[in-house]
């Protein structure tokens, strides 16, 4: 995994392996970006490599987010092996539209 | 600290799954239809294919995959499990043994060989090549097309990942069963400040649709299931429970409003467990530590270099007016002897793993022989030192194979005499005082002492003619080369082994006494002393030089006066409550050429029911002995069973015990012919 230094403006760079063996580091890599201002923004790299445990940290990302009034995003949406991770683990199944919005970028009518 | 080889590991757990499989295919003998032994050895078999496949034993993975999905046939009662099959899986175990551990290649035609006789045992299918699936399982008849649609909710242990559990693994194992509807429960997830990222917090609610059986939904569990929470209902029976929710949709993280985070978690409704129950099962999880046996024998060397060092302090402390440092060497004398005990402890293991694998082998002599044998194991619990349980595994195995070839009887022959049809071979431990005592014990023919005495005389061991003891005859069967078995078989009568067993305990400074009745039976024990690594002893001196005397072998002590010393000259014997004692003057025996003692002491040692005693000058006191082995040059040095370091840092030698009631009692025998 290379998470990108300690972001200075909420962006997250994260390619590589992204498993549970490098999860402590994504997790302060993610932590970092909240400390700087203004949105925090993953940039996952398309052909990472991701399994449950970045899901999950992912998400309690949305939820530390939600907590304290900030916004999370992608900056692209799911693909490739995130994509099929993310229905393999059934993250999408009646999946609320804003985690799909979250996930794939797809606005849907509530 | 050094890092467990994980394939070490695997093949540590490995040895112990093949111990449970073999376990439950002996006990399935006793009640061919017991089905929790039936699932007991398939969960076995199911299990050792998984985590071979996850260590990269492929090779044991494929072949077990075989053997497991045979045993699913009979535990979905397709097949009936037989005698046959069960001798057939435990050949196949002994396969997979190999392929643990020469995982390389090399053993694909015995492979085949086992498969094509456990598909010829099952009966699956006829005339077919085993290569590929020959064995799998049919659609269950009773399945309708449609099939049963089951809501499972599952929660893994919060350490699953960390522990290379692989969850998406397990949802696409559920998939394969047929239609399946995965949503993740992300209720219990926390924020990230508060998240431990390896651990799981995510759950899962399915719903599946399959015509396989529950039973299919519980082996894709298998690996996880005693530490998971997991539900499973047919969706009939979960419609009608109020309290059962649809599987739900993920909470939206989207949702949560700034002022309602931290998020809520509700328990789960279907929680199989009450709150508190994990942190109950990691405390019980908790409670053994598996430590690799190398850590436990530096540990038990630092144990023995502390009391040798104790042991001088207490030297320094006794020859010191300081009352503080008397104080202090006390203490550390109860500390180290206590670390002693507690160490000792440690090293126990209940003979139950060493008498584990003598079921295998009298249920493979049975079928080699054509015996009818029933082994019956006594005492499991009795804990014995692991290395002590370590070398008595092959003396055991020579003597059981000796019960069961020249003891136990045909069963026509046996019916003959009146006996049961089935023999019946006994393996009994005890402890008794700082021994422990295993018993091999049979109702066969018993020792024809003729034969015994011919073979004997043939082999020149003793004159023809000669007096012997029975006791003494009856050893001879432990002689270098001696054998009376007429046939010489694959499991004895090649004279290999007895003597082998006699060196083995006696290294372990042990014992071995023979009983038997002709047309009765034979019993053989061993006395094996608990722990090889430190005794309580006896210090004594004998002219100059300091001796230790296991403190577990002495009886009491005596003084002998120099007026009785001269009055026994010539006999050898002290009047101990009405009975005679004979007794060695050890320093005649070590050849001090020192004046004794005016005020000897007589030290009493028993094994068994036989007793000597030993003159020594001076009684010194107790001392706890780190026994040192003697060396290669001196292995031949009866008398002595080894060498411990005092703590003025000088040698003393420790008696060996069985060896010097054996010359007591050889000189009693020897006064006695001589009138």
């Amino acid at each position: 995994m290379s998470p990108a230094p300690a972001p200075s403006n909420g962006k997250v760079d994260l390619s590589g392996p992204l498993t549970i063996r490098q999860v402590a580091a994504v997790h302060e890599a993610i932590r970092s970006a909240f400390e700087a201002q203004g949105p925090v923004l993953l940039n996952i790299a398309e052909d990472a490599e991701v399994d449950l445990s970045f899901l999950q940290l992912v998400h309690a990302a949305r939820l530390q987010a939600a907590a304290d009034g900030r916004t999370i995003a992608l900056e692209r949406p799911a693909g490739g092996n995130l994509l099929s991770t993310l229905e393999r683990a059934g993250f999408l199944t009646d999946a609320d539209p804003r985690d799909r919005e979250f996930w794939l970028h797809r606005k849907e009518q509530q | 600290m050094t890092t467990l080889d994980p394939i070490q590991v695997f093949r540590t757990e490995a040895a112990e799954l093949f111990e449970q499989i073999e376990a439950g295919l002996l006990d399935l003998l006793h009640n061919l239809s017991n089905q929790d032994q039936i699932d007991a050895v398939f969960r076995g078999l199911h299990t050792l294919k998984g985590s071979g496949a996850m260590f990269g034993f492929d090779a044991l993975a494929a072949f077990t995959h075989h053997c497991e999905t045979a045993f699913d046939r009979v535990r979905k009662g397709e097949v009936a499990a037989t005698a046959e099959l069960v001798a057939c899986v435990l050949e196949a175990q002994d396969h997979m043994k190999v392929l643990v551990d020469q995982p390389h290649g090399g053993h694909e035609e015995a492979g085949d060989r086992l498969l094509a006789k456990l598909q010829a045992t099952v009966g699956g299918h006829s005339g077919g090549t085993v290569v590929g699936p020959p064995l799998a399982a049919p659609v269950p008849a009773a399945t309708t097309a449609r099939g049963t649609t089951f809501r499972l909710r599952f929660r893994l242990p919060d350490n699953a990942m960390a522990n290379g559990t692989n969850p998406l693994g397990l949802l696409d194992e559920l998939r394969e069963l047929g239609d399946c509807h995965v949503a993740a429960d992300l209720s219990t997830v926390p924020a990230l400040d508060e998240i431990a990222p390896s651990d799981l917090h995510v759950g899962w609610n399915v719903t599946l649709t399959t015509e396989q059986p529950r039973s299919a939904i519980d082996d894709v569990f298998i690996f996880v299931m005693d530490d998971m929470e997991l539900t499973i209902e047919e969706a009939a029976a979960a419609a009608a429970l109020p309290s059962v929710p649809e599987p739900a949709a993920a909470p939206s993280a989207a949702a949560i409003s700034p002022a309602s985070a931290p998020p809520a978690q509700p328990p789960h409704p279907d929680q199989a467990h009450p709150a508190g129950a994990s942190d109950a099962r990691h405390a019980k999880a908790a409670e053994n530590l598996r430590v690799p046996a190398e850590r436990l024998d530096e540990l038990m060397d630092r144990v023995g270099e502390l009391v040798i060092a104790q042991s001088r302090l207490s030297q320094l402390a006794s020859s010191s007016a300081d009352i503080q440092l008397r104080s202090v060497s006390e203490d550390v004398e109860r500390l180290s002897g206590e670390l002693r005990d507690t160490m000792m402890v440690l090293r126990m293991v209940p003979v139950t793993q060493l008498f584990g694998r003598f079921r295998r082998l009298v249920h493979d002599l049975a079928r080699e022989t054509g015996k009818m044998i029933e082994l019956e194991l006594e005492g499991e619990s009795t804990e014995v030192d692991k290395t002590v349980m370590e070398r008595l595994a092959d003396p055991l195995v020579h003597l059981v194979r000796n019960s069961v070839d020249h003891g136990l009887e045909l069963p026509d022959e046996r019916a003959a005499a009146g006996k049961e049809r089935a023999g019946r071979v006994l393996l009994s431990a005890r402890q008794s005082g700082g021994e422990v005592i295993i018993t091999i014990k049979d109702d066969g023919r018993g020792i024809d002492r003729d034969r015994v005495r011919a073979k004997a005389e043939a082999s020149g061991l003793i004159q023809p003619g000669q007096q012997l003891m029975d006791q003494e005859l009856l050893q001879l069967i432990f002689q270098p080369g001696f054998s009376t078995a007429a046939q010489v078989t694959n499991l004895s009568g090649r004279g290999v082994g007895m003597d082998v067993v006699k060196k083995t305990v006696e290294a372990l400074r042990g014992v071995i006494d023979i009983r038997s009745e002709p047309g009765k039976g034979s019993e053989v024990s061993l006395r094996i002393p608990l722990t090889l690594a430190i005794i309580d002893g006896l210090l004594v001196r004998v002219g100059t030089g300091r001796y230790v005397i296991p403190l577990s072998a002495v009886e009491e002590c005596l003084e002998l006066s120099l007026e009785e010393d001269l009055r026994s000259r010539g006999r050898s014997f002290i009047s101990l409550r009405d009975s005679l004692v004979p007794f060695l003057r050890l320093r005649d025996l070590f050849r001090t050429g020192t004046a004794p003692d005016p005020f000897q002491k007589v030290v009493v040692i028993s094994t068994g029911d036989e007793r000597v005693g030993l003159v020594v000058d001076q009684i010194v006191g107790d001392h706890q002995t780190v026994i040192k082995s003697m060396s290669k040059l001196h292995h031949d040095v009866a008398t002595f069973s080894g060498a411990t370091i005092l703590g003025d840092g000088s040698v003393a030698l420790i008696l060996d015990v069985a060896h010097l009631v054996s010359a007591g009692q050889q000189q009693e025998a020897q006064l006695r012919a001589a009138g």
